[in-house]
């Protein structure tokens, strides 16, 4: 049974009224779900390619980024050999990572692709965790329709470029690692042995390019389209119940469950497919 | 109506079901592949490292229906007017 | 022929076989998986916290293709529906079809590795970490067929 201490408990009661006094005043109009953001579409008269820029999804990855590089920041000022919390906590991360990344890519390698993955987990959980938090300033009506804070990664422009900064990085590691004729090789297995001949398999090498494309969507599609999914149901569910004492059960599963597990998934694929390429 | 909408229209349907019920095999296969692999890390916990790499394989190989099913699908959406 | 009623006829119709279609599966690997956790509980009383913990968070990942469907039938549903055509009908319903049965497959197979999961810590609760990493790698694998319709369904709501 887990115990909850006094303070948590007036914790748990402040957020519970907190959100009961805001149902009354934010309501969602169900019909805008399903519609595109706020985008900017030119800067000083320029046109932006690809259909513009999603200003939310820009400005809540920036807040992600300083809250990151300012903890690091402040942990790396202060080491202590009696670890603080701050300190401790991150101990523990970093070094459950470690042995991660070192049992699945030996010690060598396994340190060097350490400090990716890890980046790549912990920026995830926080673009997933940050919609926790409510827009309360919503309140206020006529204010332009970009400051909010919703998860980066419901936008598919984060996730896809995480993605193929992933699938950029294991194919060039795999091509500095093995050669690039072994590399090249590699992807017309099993050869077609007639004699002492070895000749390439053309149609498995067809099939294992289109695969590695199908990774990389299936990588960043997943984290997506769970983040977009989840978010939905809230807002859906919520609307129902007229936001009362359900958004915080719905937001603790779908949020903070549902976002670090996709996170873990997200940065254990990474790992994964570095591995392939890497390996022999 | 024109026939050429009327085709247009079977294409789209059709890449809808073929993408539906293509996915549907690899992704009990796949998964077959995945409880196996994890009953032999729970039998033998130090070949992790092996299992995992011919869980990947397996399940690649096994995917590669679910791929054709993607690129007809896409064929069927992009190329037929 | 075809106007706007008949478009909304088809995108509601598209959402229910998404919806409906595409929780049998999910379901399905989720009592699985439940089963069998339920079986280990029964073998290990004392370790029901660690068979407790593998169950829920591999089927955290199980129920994913069920929430791409209920993704899918919600933009269906609210969705603005604009020059009505019969490509743009059968676009709508092919759509919800092809999200449902694409989550029928997948849900069933992650569901599998669940429970073979479950099994495994009820029988080596030491090597938990292990099992739990075997798991989330060959579910989110698993998985990439519904991704696929997802994609697919995505292109013909919107092209």
């Amino acid at each position: 049974m887990v115990r909850i201490s006094k303070n948590e408990k007036i914790f748990l009661v402040c957020v519970l009224v907190i959100e009961v006094l805001l149902s009354f005043f934010i309501k969602m109009d169900m019909s805008t779900i399903a519609e595109p953001r706020a985008k900017l579409l030119t800067i000083f008269g320029w046109q932006i390619p690809f259909n513009g820029i999603n200003i939310a999804t820009v400005l809540n990855t920036w807040v992600i980024m300083g809250f990151l590089v300012w903890v690091a920041f402040v942990v790396s000022r202060r080491f202590t050999p009696i670890p603080s919390r701050l300190q401790s906590l991150i101990e523990m991360y970093v070094q459950g990572f470690d042995t991660l990344c070192r049992e699945v890519l030996g010690d060598k390698r396994g340190r060097q692709y350490m400090p990716l993955v890890s980046t790549l987990f912990v920026f995830v959980v926080l673009s997933n965790w940050i919609g926790v938090i409510p827009s309360f300033w919503r309140v206020f009506k006529g204010l332009p329709h970009w400051m909010v804070i919703e998860e980066p990664t419901r936008d598919l422009n984060t996730t896809l470029g995480l993605g193929i900064m992933c699938f950029v990085i294991a194919h060039v590691s795999g091509i500095y690692f093995k050669g690039f004729g072994k590399y090249v090789a590699e992807f017309f297995e099993p050869m077609i042995e007639i004699g002492n001949m070895r000749i390439p398999n053309l149609f498995m090498g067809i099939l294992n390019i289109v695969g590695e494309f199908g990774k990389t969507i299936s990588h960043s599609f997943r984290l997506f389209g769970n983040i977009l999914g989840g978010s939905i149901i809230i807002i859906v569910i919520s609307n129902l119940t007229k936001y009362i004492g359900l958004p915080v059960f719905l937001n603790s599963f779908f949020g903070l469950f549902v976002g670090a597990i996709q996170a873990f998934v997200f940065a254990m694929l990474a790992l994964v497919y570095i591995s392939l390429m890497v390996n022999e | 109506m024109e026939g050429a909408e009327i085709i247009k229209a079977a294409a789209v349907l059709g890449a809808g079901i073929c993408m539906g019920f293509g996915a549907i095999g690899p992704g009990i296969g796949e998964g077959f592949a995945a409880g196996k692999a994890c009953e032999g890390v729970a039998r033998e916990p130090e070949n992790v490292n092996l299992i995992t790499r011919t869980m990947l394989i397996g399940q690649a190989v096994s995917e590669s229906t679910g791929i054709y099913s993607l690129v007809i699908a896409l064929l069927m959406l992009f190329v037929i007017k | 022929m075809v106007d706007e009623s008949w478009m909304k006829t088809a995108s509601l119709l598209g959402a229910a076989l998404s919806m409906g279609i595409g929780a049998v599966g999910p379901a399905y690997g989720l009592g699985y998986a439940s089963s069998k956790a339920c079986e280990g509980v029964m073998r290990q009383p004392y370790e029901r916290n660690r068979i407790t913990k593998i169950m829920l968070i591999g089927q955290a990942v199980t129920e994913s293709p069920a929430i791409f469907s209920l993704l899918i039938s919600i933009l269906l549903l609210f969705g603005s529906i604009d020059n009505p055509s019969i490509v743009g009908m059968m676009a709508l319903v092919g759509s919800g079809l092809c999200m449902g049965a694409g989550a029928l497959g997948p849900g069933v197979g992650a569901g599998f590795a669940n429970a073979a999961a479950c099994e495994g810590v009820a029988r080596m609760p030491e090597y938990e970490t292990l099992i739990l990493r075997t798991m989330l790698i060959g579910q989110a694998v698993s998985q990439s067929t519904s991704i696929y319709a997802l994609v697919i369904a995505f292109l013909l709501k919107i092209v």
